[in-house]
């Protein structure tokens, strides 16, 4: 296993017991208490350090920037999908009132979004078929 | 999964040269084990340097470790 897939499971194991953990708060203690949770992705900045040898050649390049489009496009569609529902849950009040909370909850859940779908990505594609010469 | 029609006789080249590893040939190539594996099993086309590099580690030319397949049989040594 290449230094990239170690670091993608890395990331991936974090986002999900991040994603978890919220769960698990909402459930178990209350909403409020719930964004606390995020404070776990705090661990991802330990990937530079953890996997310092990390050398990327042309193949894991050509990974890295198909991952960092697919998780692009979830953190986009994640903030498109929550403000739609924000939006639908809300409208009909007179005057429409979101609490403040809810948006910091949905940049975070976006950036979870993000590294779970990037970091599968780079799983994914290291078993799948590229080609950078051949197409 | 669909193959792409670049072959290679990589594999073959290598037991050829000392039983030469796939960490020898990344490392003398400057890229990971795990790409030439790929490419062995056909999972990857390599870039054209890339292509380069491997031939010249094993002192020869493109077209005899690569070749052109557009039936898309993929490598040509499996």
């Amino acid at each position: 296993m290449s230094t990239q897939q170690r670091s993608a499971w890395y990331v991936l194991t974090v986002g999900v017991i991040t994603a978890a953990t919220y769960v698990a708060l909402v459930l178990l203690v209350s909403v409020a208490v719930a964004p606390a949770a995020f404070a776990v992705l705090a661990l991802t900045a330990l990937t530079p350090w953890l996997f310092q040898d990390e050398t990327i050649d042309e193949r894991e390049r050509f990974i890295a920037q198909r991952a960092g489009v697919a998780g692009g496009a979830a953190a986009y569609l994640f903030l498109v999908a929550v403000c739609m529902v924000v939006w639908w849950v809300h409208y009909r009040e007179d005057p429409p009132l979101v609490d403040v909370n809810i948006l910091p909850l949905i940049a975070m859940g976006a950036c979870v979004a993000m590294l779970v779908v990037r970091s599968a990505t780079v799983l994914v594609l290291h078993r799948g078929n590229l080609d950078l010469g051949a197409s | 999964m669909s193959r792409h029609p670049l072959g290679n006789h990589v594999r073959r080249l290598r037991f050829e040269h000392g039983e030469m590893t796939q960490q020898d040939l990344a490392d003398r190539c400057g890229v990971t084990r795990q790409t030439i594996n790929a490419l062995e099993a056909d999972r990857y086309g390599p870039s054209l340097a890339l292509a380069f590099r491997i031939a010249r580690v094993f002192g020869t030319d493109v077209e005899s470790v690569f070749t052109w397949q557009p039936d898309g049989r993929g490598a040509v040594d499996q």
